[in-house]
C-alpha cells in the first residue's frame, strides 16, 4: 500500500509539471497569435485571447468546458 | 473552672454533666483539621422539650433531623471569652431519655467530620444536575486511535490507488502532448514571409484546454480517494470531555460556600501547563453509547465506578497523589503539600516530665514508620493498550540502604511504602506514523496541485492536526486518565511533567528518612505527657499542632484528651529531629 501510494504521489508530481507547462505553452501560443495577428483584427483577437485564458481556468477547476470549446472552435474558423 | 456558657442556636442553655465531658482532638494521621469529639451533649427539662420539638421539626414542616443545630461554647467572662462554633449532630445518634431529656453528640462547625461526611455526600454527577458544573467546565482533549489496518479495506484502497495512479498518469501524458502540438502549432513556419497558422494554434490550445479539464476532474476524485484513505488509515481525530483538577476542587468548594485556596493547584492550572482528568469513558467521543436514550448527554464529570465520583474522592486521591492535606480555616478550603501546614501556632508545651510519678522523661521513636521502599506509581488501563506498552514515567522508587554496614545480615531496614495512583498516564502522539508520513507526502503534493487548479485543499492539514493529541488504542476506558494541557494540544513533554519520579522531586521527598533538602521524616516521640490546659489553649491550636517545646524545637501534636472541668490535658506529640543518619537512598524508574 505504501508503495501504491508513493507511485500515487510521483504522478500527482508528473500532473503538477504538466499542468505548469500547460498554462506556459498557452500563455506562448496568445503571444505568438497577438503577434501575428493583422492591425485590423488586433482588437478582436484581444478579446478572443481573454475568453481562452477564462476557459483555461474554468478547465482547471474541473468545470465542463465541452460546449464552451465548441462554441470557441466555431467562432475561430474564420482564422483557418 | 473557667467560667463556661453554652448556647443552642443563639439560646443560653445548661447541659446537664458537662463537668464530666472530655474533649478529644485526634490529628492522626493527618494534617488537616482535628476531629473534634465532645462526647456528650444533655439538655433536659425545657431546654430539652425544645430541643426534641427542633429534632422532630421535620414532621411539620421544619428542617428536622438531618440538619444540625448550631451550638457555641463560651468560656471566660463575658465581654472577654473565647468560643467554640460546632453543631448537635443528630444524623449520628440521638437518644431521647424520659419526656423531656436529650442526648446527642457536639461536632465542629466545617471541621474533618464535616469534610469526610459532607464532601462524600455528592457526587459531580449531581452537581452537574443542578448546575453547580456546566457545560463550560469541561475540556476537550484530542485523541486519536491507533491505526488498525483492515484488510478487505485496504485491499480496494490499493486497488482504488493503482487505478487512479494508471489514470493520472495517462491523463499527464496526452496533457504533455497537447502541450506538445501547442507548441508546434506556435511555431514560426518557414516561408516568404515566414509565419504561424492561427487556426491551428486555436485549435492545439482547445484541446489542450480540454485535457486539463479532464485532469483537473481525475484530481478531484483523486482528492475524495485521499480523503478516503485518511479516514480509512487514519480514524479522525475526536474529543473526550474531562474537568481541570483545580476546577474539580472550585466547583465542589462552591457547592459547599468554602473559597479555595491552593497555590499547590494554581500551580497546576496555568496555559500552558493544565493538568486535565478524563474520566472512565463508556462511548465514543462525540457519539452516544449504545442503546443509550435521546437524553443522554455527554459529559466531562468523573463516573460512578471513578475513585474521584465525590469530592471525598478527590481529596483522598490528590492527598496521596501530591502528598497534601487540606484544612479549613474561616470558611476557606486550604489544599497544599503537607508541610506547607508546619507553621507553628505558637503554643508552646509546658516542661512537664512525662512521666510525673518518677519526674524523669520517656521518649521513643518513630522508627516503625520507616519505609526503605517508597514506590510511585500510576496505573495502567486495560482497556488502552498504550498505557501498557509506554512505561514512560509511570514507576518511581526511592530504596533506602544502610551507608555504613557491620553485619548485613542484621540489616533491619524495611517496609514499603506503596503509593498507587488510581489513574493513567495519557500517551501523547508525538510523530506521524510510516503510513501516515507518507499520506501526508501525499496530500501535500495533492494539496500543491489543488491549490494549483484553483481548488485549495487542506488535506495535509488534517493529519497534521493529529500531532499533540492524545493517542489510545481504544474509545473505551475503565479508569480516569491524567493530561497535561497545553492549550488545546497535549503538552509536549508530559510524561516527564507528569512522571513518577517529579512527583517524588516535588511533592514526595519530604517523606524520606534521609534529609533530602533539609527536609526529613524521623521523630522523637512524646506519649501520655500531662500538661495544665485550657480553653485559650485549646482554641490557640484548633486549627494547627504544630506548636513549640520548651527548648524551642518545632512539635506536632497528635491527639490530646481535654478534661476541661480540671484544666488539664494528656497529650501526645512528636518533634521533627534526626536520629539516624546512616542512609544512602538509590531511584529506580
Amino acid at each position: 500500500m505504501i508503495d501504491s501510494l508513493k507511485e500515487l504521489q510521483n504522478a500527482v508530481k508528473l500532473a503538477q509539471q504538466q499542468i505548469e507547462l500547460a498554462d506556459k505553452s498557452v500563455n506562448l501560443a496568445m503571444e505568438k497569435l497577438i503577434q501575428s495577428t493583422p492591425d485590423d483584427d488586433y482588437k478582436q483577437m484581444e478579446q478572443n485571447i481573454v475568453q481562452i485564458k477564462d476557459l483555461m481556468n474554468k478547465a482547471k477547476q474541473g468545470k465542463n468546458v465541452d460546449q464552451d470549446i465548441k462554441n470557441l472552435s466555431k467562432q475561430y474558423k474564420k482564422w483557418e | 473552672m473557667a467560667d463556661i456558657r453554652h448556647y443552642r442556636n443563639g439560646i443560653l442553655v445548661n447541659p446537664r454533666d458537662f463537668d464530666q465531658a472530655k474533649i478529644i482532638m485526634d490529628w492522626t494521621g493527618k494534617k488537616e483539621a482535628a476531629n473534634i469529639t465532645i462526647n456528650s451533649i444533655k439538655l433536659v427539662g425545657s431546654e430539652g422539650a425544645a430541643l426534641r420539638d427542633r429534632i422532630l421539626s421535620g414532621l411539620t414542616g421544619g428542617v428536622g433531623f438531618f440538619e444540625g443545630e448550631p451550638y457555641r461554647i463560651e468560656i471566660g467572662e463575658l465581654g472577654n471569652s473565647f468560643g467554640f462554633d460546632g453543631y448537635l449532630d443528630f444524623a449520628s445518634g440521638v437518644d431521647f431519655i424520659d419526656e423531656c431529656e436529650v442526648e446527642c453528640q457536639l461536632k465542629r462547625e466545617q471541621g474533618t467530620d464535616w469534610i469526610n461526611e459532607v464532601a462524600d455526600g455528592f457526587s459531580y454527577r449531581y452537581l452537574e444536575s443542578i448546575g453547580v458544573i456546566t457545560k463550560s467546565d469541561f475540556f476537550g482533549v484530542p485523541y486519536v486511535i491507533n491505526y488498525i489496518p483492515d484488510g478487505v479495506q485496504l485491499l480496494l484502497l490499493a486497488i482504488s490507488t493503482f487505478q487512479v495512479t494508471r489514470e493520472t498518469i495517462d491523463a499527464v501524458k496526452a496533457v504533455a502532448n497537447q502541450v506538445a502540438d501547442v507548441i508546434d502549432a506556435a511555431t514560426l513556419v518557414i516561408g516568404v514571409p515566414p509565419g504561424v497558422d492561427i487556426g491551428n494554434i486555436i485549435q492545439a490550445v482547445l484541446s489542450l484546454i480540454a485535457q486539463v479539464a479532464y485532469t483537473a476532474l481525475l484530481i478531484v476524485a483523486l482528492v475524495k480517494l485521499i480523503e478516503q484513505i485518511i479516514e480509512e488509515l487514519m480514524p479522525p481525530k475526536r474529543y473526550h470531555l474531562g474537568m481541570p483538577i483545580r476546577l474539580l476542587f472550585q466547583r465542589a468548594c462552591d457547592h459547599l460556600n468554602l473559597n479555595l485556596s491552593s497555590s499547590l493547584l494554581d500551580s497546576l492550572d496555568t496555559g500552558s501547563n493544565k493538568w486535565v482528568i478524563i474520566p472512565s469513558k463508556g462511548h465514543r467521543g462525540g457519539e452516544k453509547p449504545t442503546g443509550a436514550d435521546s437524553s443522554w448527554r455527554e459529559t466531562g464529570v468523573p463516573s460512578q465506578q471513578d475513585p474521584i465520583n465525590t469530592f471525598g474522592g478527590v481529596i483522598r486521591t490528590f492527598k496521596r497523589l501530591f502528598n497534601a492535606d487540606f484544612q479549613i480555616q474561616d470558611g476557606t478550603f486550604i489544599f497544599e503539600r503537607k508541610d506547607y501546614f508546619e507553621k507553628t501556632s505558637g503554643y508552646v508545651i509546658p516542661d512537664t516530665f512525662t512521666n510525673q510519678d518518677g519526674l524523669y522523661d520517656v521518649n521513643g521513636f518513630n522508627s516503625d514508620e520507616i519505609k526503605a521502599n517508597y514506590n510511585i506509581n500510576w496505573a495502567f488501563d486495560q482497556q488502552d493498550l498504550n498505557t501498557l506498552d509506554n512505561q514512560v514515567g509511570r514507576i518511581f522508587q526511592a530504596t533506602l540502604s544502610p551507608k555504613v554496614t557491620n553485619n548485613a545480615k542484621l540489616t533491619n531496614l524495611t517496609g514499603l511504602e506503596e503509593v498507587a495512583i488510581p489513574i493513567c498516564l495519557a500517551v501523547r502522539k508525538d510523530s506521524l506514523t510510516a503510513v501516515e508520513e507518507v499520506v501526508k507526502a501525499l496530500a501535500s503534493a495533492l494539496d500543491a496541485l489543488a491549490g494549483q487548479l484553483g481548488n485549495p485543499q487542506s488535506l495535509s492539514g488534517k493529519i497534521n492536526s493529529r500531532i499533540g493529541a492524545m493517542h489510545t488504542s481504544s474509545h473505551f476506558s475503565s479508569i480516569p486518565k491524567m493530561v497535561v494541557m497545553s492549550g488545546s494540544q497535549l503538552q509536549k513533554d508530559q510524561r516527564s511533567i507528569m512522571a513518577a519520579s517529579k512527583l517524588w522531586d516535588d511533592y514526595h521527598y519530604i517523606n524520606s528518612f534521609k534529609p533530602i533538602n533539609g527536609k526529613h521524616n524521623q521523630y522523637w516521640i512524646y506519649r501520655e505527657q500531662k500538661i495544665p490546659f485550657c480553653f485559650e489553649d485549646f482554641i490557640t491550636i484548633l486549627d494547627n499542632n504544630q506548636v513549640e517545646t520548651a527548648s524551642g524545637e518545632i512539635a506536632e501534636i497528635e491527639s490530646l484528651e481535654w478534661d476541661i472541668w480540671d484544666n488539664f490535658a494528656t497529650i501526645n506529640y512528636r518533634v521533627n529531629r534526626l536520629f539516624d543518619n546512616n542512609f544512602e537512598i538509590t531511584y529506580n524508574t
